[in-house]
């Protein structure tokens, strides 16, 4: 009976093509791995740490667990064992989430450690560790408003062996043993948890339930700040619920990842490659979360209330200002963060700080023209969660490409950040300012059955 | 001045013709139903008057101005068919908001005042997502109506509601003394709440007229459903 469970969830919720996709990446990673068996660059830790914190952050940011309606509606009142159906779930998470991360891991494990015999144990305990990662990614969804609080316990925790060398990444600092032993248990623990709490999920759909919302007071309130409050607010995650939250909200994620870079810029030995490797995976980092930014913006608009209560063109400009007003929010503690690097240690950390302050928050605003204009989904019911992932999802993640080239190249020349950022300045503000695009945007919005 | 007024409206999605040559001209307080079978292109016709498609040919004015702008929108309410208002928020929140993005007068007032007649004011601190499509529908309707509009476009308005609430939204409606333009595929509804009838199939006008008049063609053993199954596929 698992085993068609597990048939028909994967087959739920993922194309042959996808698959496909994931086992290709993941043969890359292995020969990648393969060709870095003669290196030995014990610094790449703390990148491996990053790249961690990195994931279990965003795949922690679901608001609920990843069930379908058909999942709910059909298969959870079916007679099947409550642990084959939470295994069934975790496995498909674990494809989306666990072996994403393994792709990137899997070649630093090779570089932490040294000798043939280390590298091995370090590169099964990644395999390990992916599942402790994706387990405490589950944990925290199932754990509802904390979840962003447990998520940074658990980054905590894996963090903290690079201050103590023995705990759960204790395999790449050299313990190999007791490295080994506590990634083990670890997973243990929290697989059992994460299945525990998956098999007693509750929160299975939002209807019939007594949510009661705040009122967000946009009475007496002028219609462009009820629009840039509630955009401002407003936190949509995938499928699930929205609080009215206040602005401390946003605060304590930016000011974790403004302390998590300093402090990885104050442990890094050598400032030199490695600290401009952190700045283009945090550049990565930033671009992978515009462009999320930039593919919710919209999602859950209504555009038969919203677009038609004004010209569309103001209506989606002062949202898309509400996000951009949410974005340095978050942000603004790490370009000051990158800034102080570069005030006191020098090199080319302030480059980042523009890229933050600058050419982000102008990649928004065109990014989001141009998916209105292209691709634009709406969830037009949230309790009909869309998690299918297809090629043609994954493919359109292309747009990211343009975006990347274009931070890095910023990393060149002095010359290269002023060029860049002054176009994409200039044309984020243009875009911004011109009415009939976004009209015309609104336009191509219905005709794709946006409502 | 015509209130409403479509000439030549052609739109194609794809290989489908949804409309073809569609001529309109409402009058000030006119109410008219748009009557036809599933996928006759009703809704697309109301999405275009509403300003929210824009035909491939042909032009829409409302009250002689672009049903784009923000001044046309002033004057136009519309439900589009199974709405869905912004499901996190809750209900006063929906009403707030759009309320105050429209620059509604005495939104207070105007909002327990709908949240009242219309049954709803238990829920209002309810997310919408936790109402039953009925109380949903309510909402929707409350939305479409909070700036007392001029024009008001409903696709299917009455679908998800009771007797007694389908009459009392009935009432609620026709108090508004608004130009209104119904789509339905119910003549039940076409004629509680209109007194002219537009049938339309295949985006084509197949037959427009008074409801008296159409009423006028049923015989002694035909009902006036029969008629209108009969005028949409143009038969006799």
């Amino acid at each position: 009976m698992l085993g068609k469970v597990i048939k028909l969830i994967l087959s739920t919720r993922f194309t042959v093509f996808f698959m496909l996709l994931i086992i290709i990446m993941i043969y890359v990673s292995i020969i990648s791995s393969i060709t870095g068996i003669n290196f030995y660059l014990p610094e790449y830790r703390y990148v491996y740490i990053l790249i961690s914190a990195i994931f279990i952050l965003l795949f922690s940011r679901p608001s609920r667990i990843p069930l379908m309606k058909s999942d709910i509606d059909f298969l959870y009142v079916s007679p099947i064992k409550k642990t084959d159906f939470a295994l069934a779930i975790f496995i498909s998470y674990y494809i989306v989430s666990g072996m994403m991360l393994l792709i990137f891991l899997l070649p630093f494990s090779v570089y932490t450690v040294s000798g043939i015999y280390g590298k091995a144990i370090a590169m099964t305990d990644t395999v390990i560790f992916s599942f402790f990662a994706v387990a405490s990614e589950l944990i925290s969804i199932s754990m509802q408003k904390y979840k962003i609080l447990i998520a940074s316990i658990i980054i905590l925790y894996i963090a903290s062996t690079a201050i103590f060398g023995y705990g759960p990444l204790g395999f790449i600092f050299g313990h190999i043993y007791s490295g080994t032993l506590i990634i083990i248990a670890s997973m243990i623990i929290a697989m059992y948890f994460s299945i525990k709490g998956l098999e007693n999920y509750s929160d299975l759909s939002i209807s019939g339930k007594s949510l009661e919302s705040d009122n967000i007071g946009f009475y007496s309130k002028k219609g462009c700040m009820s629009i840039l409050k509630k955009s401002y607010y407003m936190v949509y995650m995938r499928g699930g619920i929205v609080k009215n939250y206040n602005m401390f909200i946003f605060i304590p994620p930016g000011v974790i990842i403004a302390m998590l870079i300093f402090y990885f810029f104050i442990k890094i030995p050598d400032k030199g490659f490695l600290s401009e490797f952190i700045m283009i995976l945090f550049i990565l980092y930033l671009t992978i979360f515009s462009i999320s930014m930039i593919q919710n913006t919209f999602m859950y608009e209504r555009g038969w209330l919203s677009f038609n209560s004004v010209d569309p063109a103001v209506y989606m400009r002062y949202f898309l200002l509400g996000k951009v007003l949410r974005y340095y929010t978050i942000m603004i503690p790490s370009a000051v963060i990158f800034l102080l690097e570069y005030i006191f240690i020098g090199g080319i950390y302030y480059y980042v700080t523009i890229i933050i302050l600058f050419n982000i928050p102008s990649m928004i605003i065109i990014g989001v023209l141009v998916l209105m204009r292209t691709n634009p989904r709406q969830i037009k019911d949230p309790e009909f969660i869309q998690i299918r992932n297809s090629i043609k999802n994954s493919v359109y993640m292309v747009l990211i490409i343009p975006f990347i080239i274009i931070n890095l190249f910023i990393l060149l020349s002095f010359y290269a950040v002023i060029i860049s950022s002054s176009i994409l300045f200039a044309s984020g503000i243009y875009i911004l300012l011109n009415k009939n695009l976004w009209r015309s945007a609104a336009l191509k919005l219905f005709e794709r059955g946006f409502i | 001045m015509y209130d409403i007024t479509a000439k030549n409206i052609s739109k194609t999605f794809k290989n489908f013709t949804a409309l073809d040559s569609i001529n309109l001209n409402i009058n000030g307080g006119e109410r008219v139903s748009i009557l036809g079978p599933n996928g006759a292109g009703k809704s697309t016709l109301l999405k275009i008057l509403t300003g929210i498609l824009k035909p491939d040919s042909g032009c829409v004015k409302i009250n002689g101005l672009d049903p784009l702008t923000s001044e046309a929108k002033k004057y136009i309410g519309y439900l589009p068919e199974d709405a869905y208002p912004y499901p996190n928020l809750s209900v006063i929140s929906n009403l707030e908001y759009i309320g105050s993005i429209r620059g509604v007068e005495n939104l207070e007032e105007r909002i327990n005042y709908l949240l009242d007649y219309l049954e709803i004011y238990e829920y209002r601190k309810k997310r919408v997502l936790t109402l039953s499509r009925g109380n949903r529908q309510k909402l929707s309707i409350a939305l479409a109506v909070i700036h007392n509009p001029k024009i008001l476009l409903l696709d299917e308005p009455l679908n998800y509601l009771d007797i007694p609430t389908q009459r009392k939204v009935g009432d609620l409606l026709n108090g508004l003394n608004a130009t209104m333009v119904i789509s339905t595929h119910i003549m039940e509804i076409a004629r509680r709440l209109s007194g002219k009838v537009i049938i339309i199939n295949n985006g084509r006008i197949k037959w427009e007229g008074t409801m008296p008049e159409l009423e006028s063609m049923a015989g002694e053993n035909e009902s006036i459903e029969t008629i209108v199954e009969r005028l949409m596929l143009n038969v006799g």
